[in-house]
C-alpha cells in the first residue's frame, strides 16, 4: 500500500465517478416553468464534475510520473492486511447491522446487541469482560431509549417484531 | 426605550426565569457536548414545552440552550475529536492536538473563556449597534452572497495542509454531495434515483456523524493491536481557568478579530457557526506570526474557533430581532418561540416589546454567566472523559449518534446515509484526502450555487447590474488576492515539510 | 416491565385491527395518538398542529404527541406515513398548498385522495401583495399597467414552484402582466429581506410578516390574495376584488389519517376538531395572536371537496411547474 500506488488508485475512481456524475448531470429535468434562466439545475453539477474530472487526471498524472518507492515496504498482501485490520471489518459489519436491524428488533434489542458487539471488538483479545459490556449495553440502551422517546418525542423505532 | 431597561432586568431577575436559564444551559451543553446532538436539536425539542410557559420564561429558556448548546460543542472537540456541534468543527484543529499533549484542562478552560467573551463582545454589538447592522446586513443580495460564498470556498486552499490537489478534491466532494435533492431555485430532482428520501439531500448532521464520529470508532478498531499505546492521561491539576493571564492577553486581538467575524456571519443569514469558526481559524493563522504552529497544539486555534462561533450567537439575534430573519435552523426556531409569546420581530420590537427585548438581552447576558460557571465547574468532570476507555465510550456514542441522526428529521434514512458517510469518511483517510475542505465544500456549495443562479437571473435584467454593488466587487477582489497568496504560502509550506519529512 | 407494555400494546394493537368499524366508534381512542406534522417546528404548520394536539388532547382524553418529519416541502412525510397502519393512532398534520403544489410540481406522485381526510382545520392569515412604501403604484391594476409599459424590468422575486410563483404565473397569464420573475427564497423572511434591500420591486409574503413593516411605513400592501378579506385588515382588497378574479390562494391547514382508517375514527377526530376551532375561546385567541388567523373548519365532505378544487386548480397549472 504505497502511496504512489494509493493515489493511482484514488485517481482513478474518482476519474469514473467524476464521469458518472455527469452522465446523470444530463438527465436532470430542466425547469420548464416561467422565470428567466440560462444557468439551469444542470449548469453547476456538470462545472463540479468537470473540475473533479481535471483534479483526479491531475492526480493520475502525479501518481505516474512519481518515483517508484524506495525501499519494498509494500510486500504485505491484501488477504494479510485484511486479516490485520480484521477489527475494522467487524465494525463496519456491526454498524451497518446495526441499521439494519433498528427497524425489525427495535432500537432498544438494536442497540444492545451493538454496544455489546462494538465493545468486545474494541476491547482487544486480552482483556474482553463480557460482563461489563453487557451491563453497559443494556443500561445505556434502554435508558437512551426512555430519555428520548417519553421526554423528547423522538420517533425512535419500537420494532416490528412487537407490532 | 431606556425606561424599559429596568423592567427588562427585573423580568430576569425572577427565581423561576432564573432557574430555566441554568437548567437551559445546563441542557444546551450536554446536547452540545453529545455528538449527534446539536443546539439545534436541543431548541427543536424544547420548543414545544415553551409555548405553554410565560413569554419571558419561554423565550429565556430558548436562549439558554443556545448559548449553552453552542459552547458545549467545544469538549467533545477538545476530547475526543469529534465536533459535538458543527460550530466547533475548527476547535478541533487545535483543541485535540493540546489535550493529546496534556494539555486538555488548559484547551477547555480556554475554550470555555472565550467562549465566554465571544458571547458578551457578541450581545454587546447585538445591544448597541443592531439597528444600523441590519441596515446594512439586508443590502447582501444574491451578488454579495454569491461572491461571499466564493471568498468563504478559497478557505480549501489554506485548509488544505500539504497536498493541494487532495485538498481541493475533497473541498467538491463536498460540493458534489450537497447537489443531492432539490436544486435551488426551480426545485429540479437531482441525483435521487427515483428515492423520495434522497429528495430532502443529505443533512450536514449525518455527514458530520459519519465524517468524524465514525471514523474515530474505526480509529479505535485499528489501535486495538498496537501494543503501545500512548496513554497521554491529563492528571494536571487545573488552577483557576486553567490558563494564565499573560496568555489571555496576548489573544486579545486575536479574540476581537475572530468575535468581530463570528458576529458578521452571524448576522449574514443563511451562513451559520460552522463557516465562521473556520473563517475565524484560517484568519488567525493568516495573521499568526507563526502561522506553522497552528494545528500542532497552540491555544490560538480553540481561541479563534470558540469566540467565533459564541460571538455568532448575538450576531444572528440582530436580524431576528430588528427584521425578523432567522440566520439558521436554530433562530428560526426561535423565531417561532418569540411569536408564539406575541413577540413580533421587526422594525417597531422596540416600541411594541421593548420590556421584551431588554429581557432577551439580559438573558442572553446570564445565559453566558451560567454557561462560565457550569462549564468551569464542570472542566474537571469533563476530563475524566480522557480516563474512560475508548472501548467503552465510543458504543456508547455511536448509539448516540445514531438517536442523532434519527431525530434530525425523525426518519430511519438518516441511520444509512452516516453509515455510508463513515465508509466515504474511512476511504478518504486511507486515500489521505483531509475531511475538513469537504464539510466546506458541503455548506458552502448550495449557498454559492443559489445565489451564483439568482446572481444571473438579475444579470439578464440588467445586465450592467453588477457595477452597483461595490460589496460585490470588493469581496471578488479580496477573494483573488486571497487565492493567489494562499496558493503561495501552501505550496511554501508544502515544500517545508517535505523537507523535513525527508531529513 | 418492558414485556408487560409490549403485551399490552400487543393486545392493544391486536383488539384494534379486529374490531369492526362500529366498535373502534366506541372505544377510539384508547392510547397515545401519533401525530405527523409535515413541516419544521416553528413554522405556521407546526404551530396550528401543536395547537389543535394540545386541544384534541382534552377533548379526547388521550395524548397527542407531535412528531416533526421535514423535508422537501412536505413530501417526505406525507410519502412515508401515508401508507401507515390504519388504526387512527396515526395522524398526519400539513398545509393543503404543499399537497396540491407538490403534486402539480411532480414532487410526489399522489393527492389528497391517497389519505382518509379528517379536515381541514385552519386557513393562514394570506399572502400579500407588497412593494415598497415608495414605489409609484397603489393597487394592483397599476402595478400591472406598469408592468405593461415597461415589460421585463420590474422584479417580482418568488419561490419558484410555490404559491407565490403560482401567484405570478396567474396576473402574466390571465392578465397579460409582464413582469421579471426572479427567485427570492423559498421563506416568506427571505422574500422580504430581498424586498426591503431593494433587490427586488415586488413580492409575495404572509401577513404575519410584512404586518410590522406595513405599519412602521416601510412596505405597502397592494392586496391580500385571499379569497376574502383578512378580518384584520378589513381596509386591504382582495386580489379578486382587484381585477384578477382567479388569483386567490388559500393555504389551509389540514389533518390527514392514512388510506383505510375507519369512518368513525376520521369522523369522530372530525366533529372533534370543528368543536374546538368553532367553540373553543382559548383556541380562538392563540391564533389570533400567533398568525391573526380566525377560526375555519369544515366537515370531511366539505374538506374534500375543497381539496378537488385546489388540486384542480394547482394542476392546471402544472406545465409550468415540472
Amino acid at each position: 500500500m504505497n502511496s504512489k500506488r494509493n493515489d493511482l488508485i484514488t485517481g482513478i475512481v474518482l476519474a469514473l465517478f467524476s464521469l458518472w456524475y455527469l452522465y446523470e448531470a444530463f438527465s436532470i429535468r430542466i425547469f420548464a416553468g416561467m422565470g428567466k434562466a440560462v444557468v439551469n439545475s444542470t449548469t453547476m453539477p456538470k462545472i463540479w464534475a468537470v473540475c473533479m474530472l481535471l483534479l483526479a487526471a491531475a492526480l493520475i498524472f502525479r501518481s505516474i510520473r512519481a518515483p517508484a518507492p524506495k525501499g519494498n515496504g509494500d510486500k504485505t498482501s491484501a488477504s494479510s492486511w485484511i486479516k490485520e485490520n480484521s477489527e475494522v471489518w467487524c465494525t463496519f459489519a456491526a454498524l451497518f447491522i446495526y441499521a439494519a436491524l433498528l427497524e425489525p428488533l427495535g432500537f432498544i434489542i438494536a442497540s444492545i446487541l451493538y454496544i455489546f458487539a462494538q465493545t468486545i471488538i474494541l476491547m482487544g483479545k486480552e482483556n474482553r469482560n463480557y460482563v461489563k459490556a453487557g451491563i453497559i449495553a443494556v443500561v445505556c440502551s434502554v435508558a437512551s431509549y426512555y430519555v428520548f422517546v417519553h421526554w423528547l418525542a423522538v420517533l425512535l423505532p419500537v420494532g416490528a417484531i412487537f407490532e | 426605550m431606556l425606561a424599559d431597561v429596568i423592567p427588562g432586568l427585573m423580568s430576569v431577575l425572577d427565581p423561576t426565569v432564573l432557574f430555566f436559564i441554568v437548567v437551559g444551559v445546563f441542557v444546551g451543553i450536554v446536547f452540545g457536548s453529545i455528538p449527534g446532538l446539536t443546539a439545534t436539536m436541543a431548541i427543536v425539542m424544547f420548543l414545544p414545552v415553551t409555548y405553554t410557559m410565560e413569554p419571558i420564561e419561554g423565550v429565556s429558556t430558548l436562549i439558554a440552550l443556545y448559548v449553552g448548546g453552542i459552547s458545549g460543542g467545544l469538549i467533545a472537540a477538545i476530547l475526543l475529536n469529534i465536533p459535538g456541534t458543527p460550530s466547533s468543527i475548527a476547535t478541533t484543529f487545535d483543541g485535540t492536538p493540546l489535550a493529546r499533549k496534556g494539555q486538555a484542562g488548559k484547551a477547555l478552560g480556554v475554550g470555555v473563556v472565550f467562549s465566554f467573551c465571544g458571547t458578551i463582545l457578541g450581545l454587546l454589538v447585538l445591544v448597541l449597534v443592531s439597528p444600523l447592522l441590519a441596515s446594512v446586513a439586508i443590502k447582501f443580495g444574491p451578488y454579495e452572497y454569491c461572491t461571499l460564498a466564493l471568498f468563504a470556498l478559497s478557505l480549501v486552499i489554506t485548509l488544505t495542509g500539504r497536498d493541494l490537489v487532495k485538498g481541493l478534491i475533497s473541498g467538491l466532494l463536498g460540493v458534489m454531495l450537497a447537489t443531492v435533492g432539490l436544486a435551488p431555485v426551480d426545485s429540479a430532482k437531482r441525483f435521487t434515483f427515483g428515492m423520495v428520501d434522497l429528495n430532502a439531500g443529505f443533512s450536514l448532521l449525518t455527514l458530520l456523524i459519519g465524517l468524524f464520529a465514525i471514523t474515530e470508532v474505526i480509529k479505535a478498531a485499528e489501535d486495538v493491536r498496537k501494543p503501545f499505546k500512548a496513554e497521554v492521561e491529563s492528571n494536571v491539576k487545573i488552577k483557576g481557568f486553567g490558563f494564565s493571564w499573560a496568555e489571555f492577553v496576548s489573544q486579545k486581538f486575536n479574540m476581537v478579530r475572530s468575535s468581530a467575524i463570528g458576529i458578521v456571519i452571524g448576522i449574514l443569514p443563511g451562513i451559520g457557526g460552522a463557516i465562521s469558526g473556520m473563517l475565524a481559524y484560517t484568519a488567525a493563522k493568516n495573521q499568526s506570526k507563526y502561522p506553522e504552529k497552528f494545528g500542532t497544539g497552540i491555544i490560538d486555534g480553540v481561541v479563534a474557533s470558540e469566540s467565533a462561533n459564541n460571538a455568532g450567537i448575538g450576531g444572528a439575534m440582530i436580524p431576528l430581532l430588528t427584521l425578523g430573519i432567522p440566520g439558521d435552523a436554530a433562530t428560526a426556531m426561535l423565531l417561532g418561540g418569540l411569536m408564539v409569546h406575541q413577540i413580533a420581530p421587526g422594525p417597531l420590537i422596540f416600541d411594541k416589546s421593548g420590556v421584551e427585548v431588554f429581557g432577551i438581552f439580559f438573558a442572553l447576558a446570564f445565559s453566558a454567566i451560567a454557561m462560565l460557571c457550569l462549564e468551569l465547574f464542570g472542566i474537571k468532570i469533563f476530563i475524566r472523559v480522557l480516563k474512560v476507555p475508548k472501548y467503552l465510550l465510543l458504543p456508547v456514542i455511536m448509539v448516540l449518534c445514531v438517536i442523532g441522526a434519527i431525530g434530525n428529521a425523525n426518519r430511519m434514512f438518516d441511520v444509512w446515509t452516516v453509515m455510508i458517510f463513515g465508509v466515504i469518511g474511512y476511504l478518504l483517510i486511507k486515500a489521505k484526502i483531509p475531511h475538513v475542505p469537504m464539510i466546506l465544500g458541503f455548506i458552502l456549495g448550495p449557498i454559492f450555487e443559489l445565489n451564483f443562479r439568482r446572481a444571473v437571473q438579475h444579470a439578464q435584467i440588467d445586465p450592467t447590474g453588477f457595477i452597483g454593488h461595490p460589496i460585490a466587487i470588493c469581496f471578488f477582489v479580496v477573494t483573488v488576492i486571497v487565492i493567489f497568496f494562499s496558493l503561495r504560502r501552501q505550496r511554501k509550506e508544502a515544500a517545508l515539510l517535505k523537507a523535513s519529512e525527508e531529513s | 416491565m418492558k414485556k408487560f407494555a409490549t403485551a399490552l400494546t400487543l393486545a392493544a394493537a391486536l383488539t384494534v385491527a379486529a374490531a369492526p368499524a362500529a366498535f373502534a366508534d366506541d372505544t377510539y381512542p384508547s392510547q397515545t395518538i401519533n401525530m405527523i406534522c409535515s413541516h419544521g417546528a416553528g413554522g405556521d404548520t407546526d404551530y396550528n398542529a401543536r395547537l389543535i394536539s394540545r386541544m384534541l388532547e382534552k377533548k379526547l382524553g388521550v395524548s397527542v404527541v407531535v412528531n416533526n418529519v421535514t423535508g422537501a416541502n412536505g413530501s417526505i412525510a406525507l410519502t412515508q406515513y401515508k401508507d401507515e397502519k390504519a388504526d387512527g393512532y396515526t395522524l398526519i398534520a400539513t398545509n393543503a398548498m404543499s399537497l396540491a403544489s407538490n403534486e402539480a410540481s411532480g414532487l410526489s406522485d399522489f393527492g389528497y385522495d391517497a389519505f382518509e381526510v379528517i379536515g381541514i382545520y385552519g386557513k393562514q392569515c394570506g399572502e400579500n401583495l407588497l412593494v415598497r412604501a415608495d414605489a409609484p403604484y397603489n393597487n394592483l391594476e397599476e402595478l400591472i399597467a406598469a408592468t405593461q409599459k415597461d415589460p421585463e424590468t420590474i422584479t417580482l422575486g418568488v419561490a419558484m414552484g410555490g404559491s407565490s410563483y403560482i401567484a405570478g404565473l396567474i396576473m402574466q397569464t390571465e392578465k397579460n402582466a409582464k413582469f421579471a420573475m426572479v427567485d427570492a427564497g423559498g421563506d416568506g423572511a427571505e422574500r422580504m429581506t430581498s424586498l426591503l434591500g431593494g433587490h427586488i420591486d415586488v413580492t409575495i409574503a404572509p401577513y404575519t410578516l410584512a404586518k410590522e413593516y406595513i405599519e412602521s411605513g416601510k412596505v405597502k400592501s397592494l392586496c391580500t390574495l385571499m379569497s376574502q378579506r383578512l378580518p384584520a385588515t378589513p381596509d386591504i382588497p382582495t386580489a379578486s376584488e382587484s381585477g384578477v378574479p382567479n388569483l386567490q390562494i388559500d393555504t389551509l391547514y389540514v389533518l390527514l389519517a392514512p388510506k383505510g382508517t375507519p369512518a368513525a375514527v376520521t369522523e369522530k377526530v372530525n366533529a372533534a376538531v370543528q368543536d374546538i376551532v368553532n367553540n373553543d375561546p382559548e383556541y380562538k385567541q392563540a391564533i389570533m395572536d400567533f398568525n391573526f388567523q380566525t377560526p375555519y373548519a369544515l366537515s370531511i365532505a366539505d374538506s374534500i371537496a375543497r381539496l378537488k378544487e385546489q388540486r384542480e386548480h394547482m394542476m392546471s397549472y402544472s406545465k409550468y411547474l415540472q
